[in-house]
């Protein structure tokens, strides 16, 4: 049965990878930079693999309930079937607690994803906000929020965050996504106002002025179009930077909170007996590596295909 | 040059200054009481609780409080550990060495491997070795610290016993061993952590490095260079290495907040007695003074590093040396 609904769930992905693949191969034949950008980008061939490998871990994590053979959160036979390693019956093993360790890294996926893509379109947000303010007005202004920043960026996230844990103690998920979005806008702010600070010198920008457009006019229609991939990029790369970090706070146990599968919780649940049960921490693991790697792939691609400077080696 | 010391001096007092004031702010915004069951414990009688909180000040206005602990950390006190049962500079005191010995060894470990990374994948652009060293440096980047160290101990310590699981000596042996063997004892369960750290900080190294060296590499006078006829060898050697070491000093300031990182994970799961460990054991036990201490601790070693760093920059590149810097 569950054979089955698997197949089915494959050919459906298969389908949507493919009918994105068409608009996808379109849209690269257009013209403009955007054209331009996304041809070279679907001539990176590795590019291309990690956005494939994407498309399916994101699929999975859509269809989480159908995918997973078993709940996740249910003890299977708490007597029988707690601890055992991998089988055909249970392809990843099953945790102290007799749950399928493979339904949880399927339903792990959703709240990994979920967390990093979330918390990264804030941090995107506010440092994108934050940067081009402060780059834009320039002088005193920009010199104390840059400080600000210095000061931020000095203090070590990962401490800034074990900080937070300890004074609020465990955390919902909602307010898990805040926390590393908000800690972590820093750097971005620190990348646009730089792009800001050179956007604004050009001619376009003087012209604009000169016509007389207002600051605001001239913020979203001719600096942040400019800033836009350097924002596309640092926001790719720090997914896979959020997925690591989430991974890292719920193995410590302070991030997501059981029975809710993440993947470094499910690390977390076997962290006990790492000799005994191997499959705990190898499985989970090598969904962080592959996904995260994926989006650094991806990151790397884009940053080769916005860069009007790169040469692409035939 | 003594105006740029001076001026990054006052600088790095303001980021930590600043950091320290966020800290104060984390724990004021913060609900619960600072002394936490101590005094939220019902069974504590009102007096007690009165005098508890009349003795560490928190009975005054937040401004005097703020003031009371900007002096206190001026003056080096830290405050009181709770869950430690010591002062919390006796208990960072007790870590900081070991942390210390892990991260110089894993620091200078990390620079040699990811600079050698970077600059091999450079100068043969799209080589095999190029390609191989590529896919090394993007697998490491992108893994969990923990992970790693998880699975490090897995093969090495279980699958294959050839180093200690855990700690820094083994336990009741080591007093017995003579001096040497107590060195080498260190050493084997030294091996496993610094390798770990090493190979994640390296990849990050890696990857600028080579940037950076390609970044030189398409300059004028590296094109002025190899156009009078210098052979290739000196041309990367003399002209472009030395022009793309100077990003990596300022890396020194960059590496160390993600060693800081990576300290916590893996002297968790090593058990290596170290801040990292302390840091975790601290929010288990909610203990507001030593979490705080470790903070505004981590941001002044970040600060003293990338202060360090800037001012080895100066003293490579001439020309900061005649300008003042006008970059943040």
């Amino acid at each position: 049965m569950t054979v089955v609904l698997w197949l089915v769930a494959i050919a459906l992905a298969a389908a949507v990878a493919a009918a994105v693949g068409r608009v996808w191969a379109r849209l690269g034949a257009g013209g403009g930079p955007w054209g331009t950008a996304l041809s070279r980008l679907q001539r990176n061939a590795g590019g291309m693999v990690a956005l494939r490998f994407l498309i399916f871990v994101a699929s999975v994590a859509i269809f989480a309930r159908w995918l997973a053979p078993f709940d996740p959160n249910v003890q299977l036979d708490i007597i029988a079937l707690a601890s055992r390693p991998p089988s055909l019956a249970h392809p990843f093993g099953t945790d102290i607690y007799s749950r399928d360790v493979l339904s949880r890294l399927v339903h792990g996926a959703r709240i990994s994803l979920a967390v990093a893509l979330l918390a990264v379109l804030l941090s995107i947000t506010v440092g994108t906000a934050y940067g081009a303010i402060a780059g834009y007005l320039g002088g005193r202004v920009d010199a104390v929020m840059m400080r600000v920043i210095d000061a931020m960026l000095s203090i070590p996230r990962i401490l800034v965050l074990l900080a937070i844990f300890a004074l609020w103690g465990r955390v919902s998920l909602g307010a898990l996504v805040l926390i590393l979005g908000l800690t972590g806008w820093f750097s971005t702010s620190r990348l646009v106002r730089a792009q800001v600070l050179q956007l604004k010198t050009e001619e376009m920008v003087v012209a604009a002025r000169a016509l007389g457009a207002r600051h605001r006019r001239i913020l979203w229609r001719h600096i942040l179009p400019g800033v836009t991939s350097t924002v596309v990029v640092a926001a790719t790369l720090g997914i896979g930077n959020v997925i690591i970090l989430e991974a890292g706070l719920s193995f410590l146990g302070v991030g997501v909170q059981a029975p809710t599968a993440s993947w470094g919780n499910i690390i977390a649940d076997g962290s006990s007996n790492v000799a005994g049960m191997w499959w705990m921490s190898l499985f989970p693991g090598l969904a962080i590596v592959l996904t995260v790697m994926a989006f650094n792939i991806i990151g790397d691609a884009l940053r080769d295909a916005l860069d009007p400077r790169e040469i692409q080696p035939a | 040059m003594r105006a740029l010391v001076a001026r990054r001096l006052l600088q790095a007092a303001v980021i930590v200054a600043i950091a320290a004031t966020t800290a104060f702010l984390l724990v004021q915004l913060a609900p619960g009481d600072p002394l936490g069951d101590l005094i939220e414990n019902p069974r504590v009688p009102p007096e007690v609780r009165e005098r508890l909180r009349a003795r560490w000040g928190l009975d005054r206005p937040m401004h005097e409080q703020y003031a009371l602990y900007l002096r206190n950390l001026a003056r080096g006190d830290l405050g009181w550990s709770f869950s430690q049962g010591r002062p919390v500079g006796e208990a960072i005191a007790a870590a900081l060495p070991n942390t210390l010995l892990l991260m110089s060894v894993a620091l200078i470990g990390a620079f040699v491997l990811g600079v050698a990374a970077g600059v091999i994948r450079a100068g043969r652009r799209g080589s095999v070795a190029d390609r191989a060293l590529g896919a090394g440096t993007l697998v490491f980047y992108s893994m969990p610290d923990f992970w790693l160290a998880i699975m490090a101990m897995l093969v090495f310590a279980y699958w294959i016993p050839v180093f200690p699981t855990s700690g820094m000596t083994t336990a009741v042996v080591y007093d017995y061993l003579s001096p040497l063997g107590k060195v080498i004892d260190r050493l084997r369960h030294l091996v496993l952590p610094a390798t770990t750290l090493v190979l994640l900080l390296a990849a990050i190294i890696a990857r600028y490095q080579r940037a950076a060296f390609l970044d030189v590499a398409t300059q004028d006078f590296v094109r002025t260079a190899r156009a009078k006829g210098l052979p290739e060898r000196a041309v990367l050697w003399r002209h472009v290495l030395r022009n793309a070491l100077l990003p990596v000093i300022t890396l020194l300031g960059l590496a160390l907040p993600m060693l800081v990182g990576g300290a916590v994970f893996i002297e968790q799961v090593f058990a290596w007695p170290g801040i990292g460990r302390l840091a975790v054991a601290a929010i288990a036990a909610r203990d507001h003074s030593l979490v705080m201490a470790i903070v505004v601790m981590g941001s002044v070693l970040v600060t003293l590093g990338s202060l360090l760093a800037d001012l080895l920059y100066a003293v490579a590149d001439p020309r900061l040396r005649l300008h003042a810097p006008t970059h943040a």
